[in-house]
């Protein structure tokens, strides 16, 4: 029997399987439904909240700061409040947006479920290498201009308010964050980004 | 569309095509718990992609679409990590809890062996193979894949090669 004799034996033999009824006894449509509803709600809150999260935490601190930089201001008539918490106010206020443009870009340029593979892997590999870049670049649009601003204005804030409280925050708080954080966006390009973008370069080659 | 008119697509789906999309899952994820959660993704997809529905493309193209982009993007225990949930697809847990068809007759063996060896193959490979079994025709897969029809050929020949020999390596190995 040639190989082609052969697969269309194990066609007609994988024809006539019976998948379907398989899934029906142990759960009806109702049961299905329901459960399809509530995880949907379930993927929507996540999904947003995964977005909104580090977003809106930059605002927040936004505001904290201008609330702080407002508090500790001397308020003379025609002078603005000192500006040492209003530049960590801007710092984070920067980044939050520049966060929010490229996620609803990225939303944007997002493709569907119901879109052809192809489309869809090369959406995937888009989206997959602008992460990387992202992530490879945090130290010069998200960890320098945040440390600099905080580091310029604890320090002054320090000499200005006459005590070391913001200065050791500096030390033992802003710096190792920056630090842990840029080490954790190497790590997850190396063990999560770079061996999904393998994965999905490879995929499109196997359709090229 | 009505959230009433998306619920009776759903449910028409599920009752016709629902075959289609376990064959989908057990080709491309091995373990139980993995088939349950992608079975679960897929449906996810499917509900959330009905709106979009137009009646332009053939029902059974659209799910393989829905289907097959899911099974791509799907990472193992993801779905886990995040949520508990109820699991659906307990018939292949073990043997004494599935049903009769699924015995060890020859020819199911053969389907099982089936499985496992689309499994094998690469991504989109496994793609093209389940929908050729089932009976596509080139130009629907092209239209599910988004490449030339041709290439569909010249690929569909060498993944049959591949699958027959690889049934008939395990045929002789036995």
């Amino acid at each position: 029997m040639n190989v082609d004799e052969y697969f269309d034996q194990l066609q007609s033999a994988w024809r006539r399987q019976r998948v379907g009824a398989e899934l029906l006894a142990n759960a009806d449509a109702d049961v299905l439904l329901k459960e399809v509803q509530r995880n949907e709600k379930l993927w929507r809150t996540v999904n947003l909240w995964d977005a909104m999260l580090e977003i809106s935490s930059g605002f927040l601190a936004a505001l904290f700061f201008s609330y702080l930089g407002v508090r500790h201001a001397h308020w003379t008539p025609f002078r603005l409040p000192d500006w040492d918490f209003l530049l960590v106010a801007f710092a984070c206020a920067g980044l939050a947006s520049f966060r929010l443009i490229n996620w609803v870009i990225q939303r944007r340029n997002r493709t569907t479920a119901n879109d052809p593979l192809k489309a869809c892997i090369e959406a995937s590999l888009k989206e997959v290498e602008h992460d990387i870049w992202l992530r490879r670049n945090v130290f010069w649009w998200c960890w320098l201009p945040f440390t600099m601003a905080f580091s310029v204005s604890f320090c002054y804030a320090s000499l200005r308010l006459h005590t070391l409280k913001f200065l050791a925050f500096l030390v033992l708080f802003v710096i190792p964050l920056a630090w842990w954080g840029l080490r954790l966006s190497r790590f997850t390009v190396r063990k999560v980004l770079e061996p999904r973008r393998q994965e999905l370069e490879a995929l499109l080659a196997s359709l090229k | 569309m009505t959230a009433r008119d998306q619920e009776a697509t759903f449910r028409r789906w599920l009752d016709q095509h629902i075959g289609l999309i376990l064959k989908v899952v057990r080709g491309c994820v091995a373990s139980p718990q993995d088939q349950d959660d992608l079975f679960q993704d897929v449906l996810l997809q499917l509900w959330s992609s009905i709106p979009a529905f137009r009646g332009e493309a053939k029902e059974t193209t659209w799910i393989y679409r829905v289907a097959f982009n899911t099974a791509l993007a799907w990472r193992r225990g993801e779905r886990r990590r995040r949520e508990g949930h109820e699991r659906f697809l307990k018939f292949c847990e073990s043997p004494e809890t599935q049903p009769s068809h699924l015995d060890s007759s020859p020819e199911q063996e053969i389907v099982e062996r089936l499985y496992a060896a689309v499994r094998q193959l690469p991504k989109t490979d496994a793609a093209l193979a389940l929908m050729h079994l089932d009976g596509l025709s080139y130009q629907e897969m092209a239209q599910v894949v988004g490449i030339s029809e041709n290439y569909i050929g010249v690929k569909l020949n060498r993944i049959r090669h591949q699958l027959a020999n690889k049934l008939k390596g395990a045929n002789n190995e036995r």
